[in-house]
């Protein structure tokens, strides 16, 4: 137990906390256009069909809960099954409980945390060591920027309005 | 640690993929768009090499008025293009290194004369901006898989690079 004179700070945590909900509201309104009838849909053979990049930038929220609270993630003691939404509904629902649950999880770590080291690993192969900090801001927050992105112009291929996020899109937010 | 210390990192390890991005945009497919309404290749890839750039005048300056003009990149080749960013990801660099923790609590602006569509901290405002640079680099990427280009490894390997 902490006493209140050695209280540990969280400033770190209440910065993500409120760039995640920020960032979560656009998101949002990105999957919610996502139709389950292009689920299947992919712009080239080699790119993710559309329901699988939507799962995977809802998914990636839930990264939050091992970075803040496990020394690493082993892919081999993993036992992934990845969601599969039937409607645009249960895609957002998803989403929305990966956010709750990875504010919750950001409440509870101290700033001197953000520094310990992190390793993501495949059983004896450890891809990269890096503080949670860094892992929390490239492997969580930015990542689901970049697939989110991705799927922007998925939906422009579709015909489907881009909703305006970090400025205007050609269909919204016109300054 | 100061404020700039955690953004500086960050900044130097995003540049090396976007670098990698920009380096495999082909001059011939500077025109082309995916969409009727979709940027070309040669504006989205010229805003992601401008961008990092921005940080100069987010943290040197209070303002960016779009009514005293803004120049946008004009490259004509891919050389033009990486060297238009690395002389931005230069300037934009050197402010944040020079950056004092006071500087991130100012406030900036972004406007165009009287219209202000934008206010916000300079800590905000340099948040923003990584994450925009990163939302347009993840479109860049799908315009490069449309055109056949291998799409290098970013957070994690693509379909052609960095499998692990």
């Amino acid at each position: 137990m902490d006493s209140p004179s050695t209280a540990k700070t969280n400033h770190i945590a209440t910065g993500l906390i409120a760039e995640l909900e920020q960032e979560a509201a656009t998101t949002r309104k990105v999957l919610e256009r996502v139709p389950a009838e292009k689920f299947d849909w992919k712009p080239h053979e080699k790119s993710m069909e559309m329901g699988r990049l939507a799962v995977h930038v809802a998914e990636m929220h839930s990264w939050t809960k091992p970075t803040v609270e496990d020394p690493e993630l082993d892919f081999a003691k993993m036992d992934y099954k990845p969601f599969e939404p039937k409607t645009t509904e249960e895609l957002v629902a998803h989403l929305d409980k990966n956010v709750s649950e990875a504010i919750e999880v950001l409440k509870t770590i101290s700033d001197d945390a953000w520094h310990n080291e992190w390793s993501l690993r495949n059983g004896e192969q450890i891809y990269f060591t890096i503080p949670k900090i860094a892992v929390m801001r490239g492997m969580v927050l930015n990542h689901i920027v970049h697939h989110r992105g991705q799927l922007s112009v998925y939906l422009r291929l579709n015909d489907i309005p881009v909703p305006a996020m970090y400025g205007p899109s050609a269909d919204e937010g016109q300054m | 640690m100061a404020i700039k210390d955690g953004f500086v990192k960050e900044v130097e390890q995003e540049s090396v993929a976007t670098r990698k991005m920009l380096e495999r945009v082909p001059a011939e497919s500077f025109d082309w768009k995916p969409h009727e309404k979709s940027m070309t290749m040669k504006t989205l890839a010229g805003l992601v090499a401008d961008m990092f750039g921005w940080f100069r005048f987010m943290i040197d300056e209070d303002e960016l008025d779009f009514a005293k003009g803004y120049e946008r990149p004009d490259p004509k080749t891919t050389e033009d293009l990486v060297k238009f960013f690395d002389k931005k990801f230069n300037d934009g660099m050197q402010s944040l290194k020079n950056a004092d923790d006071a500087v991130f609590s100012e406030n900036w602006k972004l406007r165009n004369g009287d219209t202000v569509y934008w206010e916000a901290s300079k800590l905000d405002v340099v948040r923003q901006t990584i994450n925009h640079m990163v939302h347009h680099r993840g479109q860049l990427s799908v315009f490069l898989r449309l055109k056949d280009i291998p799409v290098p490894s970013i957070y994690g390997p693509s379909a052609d690079e960095g499998q692990m």
